[in-house]
Formats: structure tokens, C-alpha cells, sequence
């Protein structure tokens, strides 16, 4: 579906973005796309529909050269920004004008959802506040049931009720075979449970990239008063610890995300070994 | 699917665009013509006092009459060239405002369309539409203006054949003074009848192509600079006059050596070697026009071309 070979970015000489990276999505899936500010989460979006050309290397959106901008490849992605511009005009008329230009638009969704997060449609856009606006999108955004559907921090701006509104949203949605969403944040508690396979950039690197079924098979996320011996990471929670330990055992919670995120930003190593071991065995050998 | 150019997905496009500017296209168009009626205004005060004054003080009527003649309908010409590049320049400048802002930037790339077809919406909103729309505001308001300024013009004329009667017998005696008569002071609207100026005049086709040339550089300036497009652009066309001013572009790169223009016409040379007889050679006319209008249709196409690629190549 998405295809990044040897892919280099880089806005100027200095600025280096990614350096080779390869890496790809697969329809089917719900990623969270997870990296500190400025690892180049919204780079990589940008550059997967078009909107900026890769320095080197190659990318592939659903079979096309994303900086083409091919309308075939655009009818099929959708973009929600970090950083969006509403216009002046009422919903109704703007998705009247906008909804034509995506053909598998869903006018029944969009309706649903704007009625879920209490937004009417003859709001006027700009006047609405920052997050009904993004609620307004949000709905959009899934109405197109475009191929591809990149969201870049998307609960940024949202109320706490809203973000809980979102990942119902998001859960309910029947996410077709050909279908992928990637949703970017740094705010991984926001995503929790809500995904299905799990990316993390760093430095232009991928240092994660798995299916929750194979992290809930490899590791287990427990809590206790003391830390166990073997116990991969760990941090002081209300329950005493919360730690991650290797192979899942019988008794652990639902993979903690934010615990997860921090083992692999801290010690990216030991992840790597529990999830590729042959690997590590070979290298030990080297 | 095709990938260049769809006429469904064009119109729906342009719907799009039209839809979401509504706002602001109406307001700039209000602004137009409240302008142009400030103008009129100010016009119609101007000329009629000027009138009463001629007919009160200067001895020479007539040669004033037809002069007043003359102004409202320059006026007109004047005023149809300077709004339609100044308005229209500044509307140009709006063409493609979205990359202002990254937000609207992106949602502006990503609407499935290609980008010949999103080059074409522009084009057709700020050059094509926009022309007829100021085309049609300009009858909306030459129209009554024209039959006020000559319902002033009759009155004005009246008095001042009332005043002078010992003048009137003598004009109407004599045909080479008739245009005194008060049929000959009636303006004509500039458009629909001063043919000699617009439509039938050889400089018609490059008061267009021109003032397109212009729009189509503030188009180009729009997509290259991100912020403060408009005064950029604005820097960026003053550099180029100065580069083109300073640079020895005339006589030393065309006219060979010994050659000059003929009294600044471009059309004709001196030969200012005294062996030659310092005789002068004038081109063909026709050649000149036919070559000054395609040279001009190159330029267009070419900075559209320019517009189409930068946008092409824009990234966000």
C-alpha cells in the first residue's frame, strides 16, 4: 500500500530528516505512528502524499509517485494536518463542494459522526472553536473512506470527552480489507487500544514497527509493589511499579503503550532482542 | 481516469473554489464598484465645473467643447485599462493564497485533481472570469454615467447657447463649425461605440496580453514566495524593470554600429555615418506589429507556463 525504499529526506544540508529509511504499511491495519517532536512523524505523511518530494530514494502510494499528485493516488489518501485552515462557508456547503471530488464518500457517515460529537452542519467553519473544527474534519476525514487515511495529532486541541468520542469513532469503524489508517502522535495514551500496529521513529530511524498481537505474545505488561528481577522496564506508578517483562505471562494487563513507548526510546536494544532474536543471536556472532 | 485533464472533476473543482472564496470574491467585487462609483463621483464634479468655467471665461468655446468631449471618453479608456490591471492584478494576487498558510496549503494540494486542472481553476477565476465580470461592471456603471455626464453636458450646452445667441447664428451658418451642435457634445460609452479606441484600434490585442502578462506574474509570485507574496512580487517586478532599465538591451545588442533610432522610433534608423549619407531606413509596419504581437503571446504563454510549473513543483 505504502512503500519507502532507501527513502532520504532532508529540508537543507543541515537539516537531515531520514537517511535511507525503509519501511511499509500494509492495508488492513490501524498504525500508531509514535517519535518525539521533530523525528519526522509529519514529514513522512507529507511526503507519502505528495506534498514534499523525497531528497533520495523511492516511495510508492498505492502503486503511484506521490509528488506526481496524480489524481488517481489523491482521491485515494486523505490528510488530515496538524495544522489546518477551515473556510468561511456553512459544513453543509463546503462538504456539498467537497465530498464529489472523493467516490466512495459516505454522506450518512459524515452526518453520524458531526451528530456524535454535537457539531451541527450549519455551523460556519471559521467560526467554530479549534476543536469543533477538528471534530468537523475528523468526521470528514473518515466520510471519505479514502484508501488512505493519514492523521497527523489528531486529539491535539481536543477536550477530554472528545478524545473518548474519538476512539469510539475510531473502534466502530469496519476498516475494510484495502483500507489503512496511520495516526501520528506523541501523545501515545491517546491511541491506546485504538491500534493495531505500532511504528516508532526516532532520528529518521524505525526502532519499532509491530502488531499489538505480536507485542501481547512477546511481552507482558504487569504492575506490583516491588519490581521483578528480568523486568525490562519499570516506573513508579499509584499501584507501586508498573513494569514490562518478557513473554507474555497469564496474569498481565492489556499492552500499556506509554510504557511500551518508553522501554523503546530508553532501550531500544533489549526491544530489538526480544522481537528479533535470530537477529541478535547473528550479530552476538559478528 | 485522466490523469491531466478531467472537465468533471474541473467543475467540480471550480465549484469547490468558487464556494469556499464566495466571501471573499463578493467583498472584493463590492469594493470594485464602490470605488469605481467614488471615482465617477469625483469625475462628473470635476468636468462640470470645469464646463460652467469654460463658458464663462474663455474666449474659444469651441476648441474647449471638444475638448471636454474628448476627456469623458479618455476617461473611460484610461479608466477600463488602469482597473482592469490594477483590480485585476490585485485580485491575481489572491489566486493562490492558500500557500500562506501550511494548513489550507495542504488541503489545497491533496484535493484530487491534477495540477493542470488546479493551474486551469485559477486561470479561469482571475483571468477569465474576472475579465467578463469587470466588463460587465464597467457597462453597469459607463452606462448611466454616460447618460448622466451628457444630460450635464446638454444643460451646460443649453445655457450656453442661451447666453450667447450672437455666437449660435453665426455657428449654425457655417458647416465647418456645426459640431457646436448640441448632438455632436453627446458622450458615447467608450466599449460599445468609441470603436476607434477599443476593438478597432491595433493596440487592442496587447492591452490584453499585457495586463494577462501582469496577472499571470502575480499568479507566479503568489505560488513562489510563501509569505507576503504580493509585495514581493511587487519587489521582484521593480528588480526586473531595473535589470531590463540598466541593461544595454537596445541599441548596442540591435542596431549596428554607426545606427541609431530615428528621433526614438523604434521602427526607424538613422545611419549616422557620414559616408552613407546618414540616410534613414524604416521598417515594415506590419512586420513590426505582427512580430511585437507574437513576440507578446510568447511572453504569456510563457509566464503562465512558469505559473503551471512552480505550482507543479510547489512543495508544502
Amino acid at each position: 500500500m505504502i512503500q519507502l525504499q532507501n527513502f532520504h529526506f532532508r529540508y537543507d544540508r543541515k537539516k537531515v530528516v531520514f537517511n535511507g529509511l525503509q519501511l511499509s504499511f500494509h492495508p488492513g491495519f490501524i498504525y500508531g505512528l509514535l517519535g518525539k517532536n521533530g523525528t519526522g512523524k509529519s514529514t513522512l505523511f507529507k511526503n507519502i502524499c505528495g506534498l514534499l518530494k523525497p531528497t533520495n530514494g523511492h516511495i510508492s502510494t498505492l502503486g503511484f509517485t506521490p509528488f506526481d499528485r496524480n489524481p488517481g493516488m489523491l482521491r485515494d489518501v486523505f490528510l488530515l494536518p496538524e495544522e489546518f485552515h477551515v473556510p468561511p462557508i456553512r459544513i453543509q456547503d463546503w462538504a456539498r463542494t467537497m465530498a464529489p471530488l472523493y467516490p466512495r464518500f459516505d454522506y450518512v457517515l459524515f452526518e453520524n459522526l458531526l451528530k456524535e460529537f454535537e457539531i451541527p452542519t450549519d455551523n460556519e467553519m471559521s467560526a467554530m472553536s479549534l476543536g469543533q473544527k477538528k471534530k468537523c474534519l475528523i468526521s470528514f476525514s473518515l466520510a471519505t473512506n479514502t484508501r488512505i487515511l493519514l492523521m497527523d495529532e489528531p486529539t491535539n486541541g481536543l477536550d477530554i470527552l472528545s478524545k473518548t468520542q474519538f476512539k469510539q469513532i475510531i473502534r466502530k469503524l469496519n476498516l475494510e480489507g484495502d483500507r489503512c489508517i496511520i495516526i501520528s502522535t506523541h501523545q501515545v495514551k491517546d491511541i491506546e487500544d485504538l491500534v493495531n500496529r505500532i511504528t516508532v521513529i526516532d532520528s529518521g530511524n524505525i526502532l519499532f514497527d509491530e502488531n499489538t498481537e505480536s507485542i501481547s505474545a512477546k511481552l507482558s505488561f504487569e504492575s506490583g509493589s516491588q519490581v521483578p528481577d528480568g523486568a525490562l522496564f519499570s516506573e513508579p506508578s499509584s499501584r507501586g511499579f508498573d513494569f514490562i517483562l518478557a513473554k507474555g505471562s497469564s496474569h498481565g494487563r492489556q499492552p500499556d503503550m506509554e510504557l511500551l513507548y518508553k522501554l523503546i526510546m530508553t532501550n531500544p536494544a533489549v526491544v530489538h532482542s526480544v522481537f528479533n532474536p535470530q537477529t541478535t543471536s547473528h550479530e552476538r556472532h559478528l | 481516469m485522466n490523469a491531466i485533464f478531467d472537465s468533471g472533476r474541473f467543475f467540480l473543482l471550480l465549484k469547490n473554489r468558487i464556494v469556499e472564496n464566495k466571501r471573499k470574491y463578493l467583498l472584493y467585487f463590492a469594493f470594485m464598484a464602490a470605488l469605481a462609483v467614488v471615482l465617477l463621483i469625483l469625475f462628473f464634479s470635476f468636468s462640470h465645473g470645469f464646463l460652467q468655467y469654460s463658458y464663462y471665461f474663455t474666449p474659444d468655446l469651441k476648441e474647449q467643447i471638444f475638448d471636454r468631449n474628448d476627456h469623458w471618453e479618455d476617461f473611460q479608456e484610461v479608466a477600463f485599462w488602469v482597473g482592469l490591471l490594477i483590480s485585476g492584478g490585485l485580485f491575481a494576487s489572491s489566486a493562490f493564497v492558500n500557500f500562506q498558510n501550511q494548513g489550507e496549503g495542504i488541503f489545497y494540494i491533496n484535493k484530487p485533481g491534477s495540477t493542470f486542472e488546479k493551474w486551469l481553476v485559477e486561470f479561469t477565476i482571475h483571468v477569465v472570469l474576472f475579465s467578463l465580470l469587470f466588463i460587465g461592471l464597467f457597462y453597469l456603471l459607463a452606462i448611466p454615467s454616460n447618460a448622466i455626464i451628457n444630460s450635464l453636458a446638454q444643460a451646460d450646452f443649453d445655457k450656453l447657447l442661451n447666453g450667447r445667441t450672437d455666437y449660435l447664428d453665426k455657428s449654425f451658418g457655417d458647416p465647418t463649425t456645426r459640431r457646436f451642435h448640441p448632438e455632436i457634445i453627446r458622450h458615447s460609452v467608450f466599449l460599445l461605440e468609441g470603436k476607434e479606441k477599443f476593438n478597432g484600434s491595433a493596440l487592442f490585442p496587447f492591452f490584453f496580453l499585457w495586463t494577462y502578462i501582469v496577472f499571470g506574474f502575480v499568479m507566479f509570485g503568489a505560488i513562489l514566495f510563501n509569505r507576503f507574496a504580493f509585495f514581493k512580487t511587487c519587489l521582484l517586478a521593480f528588480g526586473l524593470f531595473l535589470v531590463l532599465l540598466v541593461l544595454p538591451f537596445t541599441e548596442e545588442m540591435i542596431i549596428p554600429s554607426g545606427w541609431s533610432y530615428s528621433f526614438g522610433s523604434p521602427i526607424a534608423y538613422q545611419n549616422n555615418n557620414s559616408g552613407n549619407g546618414g540616410g534613414i531606413v524604416r521598417l515594415d509596419e506590419n512586420r513590426v506589429y505582427w512580430g511585437s504581437l507574437v513576440f507578446s503571446i510568447l511572453v504569456f504563454v510563457w509566464i503562465h507556463a512558469c505559473t503551471f510549473f512552480t505550482l507543479k513543483n510547489k512543495r508544502v
